[in-house]
């Protein structure tokens, strides 16, 4: 059911730059709050089809949905479990399914979009262009598929209690006699957490709306049909055992955190902890806003999230790999000579030194000193492999078939 | 002795030539590529620090078991804190888990 414009009758749609309904048809604005709803008894109208009266058939590939018809044009909407709002098929006006909204838990607040669809491809293109190993094609990138989704969050509080067992090593006596011991350190507390949001839609990658935060939960209104028009929108579908889980594992992660901050010591990792999460029962039912953009590169969908209040870009891209490859292997060469001719000039002097009987010394310095470098870049090059395999892990989110169903089973 | 020498040299070189350039353009790759790659942090979801209830020092990991018996999850149960999370979410609320559709259900726009 559209929310129809006073003026002429024609659908109007929430505009995120100036947060007002608009109508498209004779360009009139309302305030949000301004306009009632009058179309609810129409619900009586609305008649829900199984998939088998949809599609005719009874097949396991077919999923119940439920069928509106459009009070535009007469057509039938299908809308699938979660979606609470979305577009005619037909003529494209925007569509609330109240029946969706009220028969499930309602939100208690929405964070409306701010930013514009045209904003959004702003924010994306001015990040992309910035990027040094993005290839052309994605830097001219035309957009195959735009959608604005509201994602259905909680809000909560809890309470999290955690014990972690850390190794480090701590450096004991000086000079010549310095050496590193491994120490154990057992760290157990609690903390209280407030407004942590969590993506409460199971068929997107919890990792991919994660990064979508911070939301400016000082901006939240109150929950309204309205600002839904124009946008599509999915209801909660994650249940609470599963917040709690969520929960647990990312304060744990932050425990950890905390825990190894308060040691302080060289080379720590937790071996072990035991997180324990209760979560208040005050859980906060919220939407929140975001773009969709998916792009093609090689075939291959991409698709890049917007924060639709914040404007952050989300996702990682494939990168020029002949690019990479050529600049990592010239800039090796040229250090790794220079750094062969230090080297052949250190062996030299070890050499010739540990030759004679007083010098052992020196040459046990040059040996320390080749040691120590060794080990240096031997560290860098593991923190140079793992941010590789993460910047390769987040690209496989970006082309993640899930998030691309997840916005792409949305009509229109 | 020089060939070996020099073989050695070249060896190491490389290697800390390869280690740096490689961290060196990692990060220009993470700085151009990974996009937006952060999330939220202990003081954006906390209302203060953490209240460390224990500290301890151990030269061996054969303390571990006794630490987690006196602090871990099972210690919860005793320090009355364990609770039944979710009594106040009835499942009946929320619709259960969506099928996988390989198919599109809805036709494009014409």
């Amino acid at each position: 059911m559209a929310t129809l414009c006073k003026n002429c009758g024609g659908p109007l749609i929430f505009e995120p730059s100036n947060g007002r309904m608009l109508c498209k048809t004779c360009g009139s604005t309302f305030g949000v709050n301004d306009i009632e709803i009058t179309d609810r008894e129409l619900l009586e109208e609305i008649e829900a089809l199984s998939a088998k009266k949809v599609f005719g058939v009874d097949d396991v590939k077919y999923f119940d949905c439920n069928v509106y018809t459009c009070n535009s044009c007469g057509g039938d909407v299908i809308i699938n479990n979660t979606e609470a709002s979305t577009y005619c098929m037909y003529c494209g006006n925007p569509t609330i399914v109240f029946s969706r909204v009220s028969k499930q838990r309602r939100p208690e607040f929405i964070l409306p979009f701010s930013i514009t669809k045209e904003q959004a491809i702003r924010n994306i293109k001015a990040t992309v262009n910035r990027g040094f190993f993005v290839p052309k094609e994605i830097k001219n990138f035309d957009p195959e598929l735009i959608r604005g989704i509201y994602i259905p969050y909680w809000i909560i509080k809890a309470d999290h209690y955690n014990a972690a067992f850390i190794k480090g090593e701590i450096v004991t006596g000086s000079g010549k006699h310095k050496h590193y011991k491994t120490q154990y350190y057992g760290r157990a507390g609690e903390f209280h957490i407030q407004n942590m949001t969590l993506d409460a839609s199971d068929a997107l990658n919890d990792n991919s709306s994660m990064k979508l935060e911070p939301f400016d939960l000082s901006a939240l209104k109150d929950f309204d049909e309205n600002y839904l028009t124009g946008f599509y929108s999915d209801m909660a579908d994650v249940t609470g055992p599963k917040v709690a889980a969520a929960a647990n594992v990312r304060a744990d992660q932050m425990f950890r955190e905390e825990a190894m901050s308060d040691v302080r010591v060289k080379n720590m990792n937790v071996i072990h902890s035991e997180p324990y999460t209760v979560v208040d029962d005050d859980m906060i039912y919220a939407m929140m806003p975001c773009w969709f953009v998916t792009i093609k590169y090689k075939g291959e969908p991409l698709t890049i999230l917007v924060n639709g209040d914040s404007g952050k870009v989300v996702c990682a891209l494939p990168f020029n790999k002949a690019l990479f490859i050529t600049l990592v292997v010239i800039t090796a060469l040229v250090i790794g000579v220079a750094c062969a001719f230090a080297a052949r000039f250190l062996l030299s002097a070890f050499f010739s030194t540990s030759s004679y009987r007083h010098s052992s010394r020196s040459s046990g310095n040059s040996g320390r000193l080749f040691i120590y470098v060794a080990a240096a870049a031997g560290s860098a090059l593991t923190a140079a492999i793992k941010r590789i395999q993460k910047v390769l892990k987040n690209l496989n989110l970006t082309k993640s078939t899930a998030t691309f169903k997840y916005v792409k089973r949305r009509q229109g | 002795m020089q060939i070996f020498l020099w073989m050695i040299s070249l060896a190491f070189g490389l290697f800390i030539g390869a280690a740096i350039s490689l961290s060196i353009f990692s990060k220009k790759l993470d700085d151009s590529n990974n996009i937006g790659d952060s999330t939220s942090t202990f003081d954006d979801v906390s209302s203060g620090m953490v209240q460390f209830t224990h500290r301890s020092t151990y030269d061996t990991t054969e303390y571990k078991t006794q630490f987690f018996r006196d602090h871990g999850y099972n210690s919860y149960d005793r320090q009355g804190i364990k609770k039944d999370n979710f009594q106040q979410l009835d499942d009946n609320d929320i619709p259960e888990d969506i099928p996988e559709v390989d198919i599109p259900l809805f036709k494009p726009l014409t």
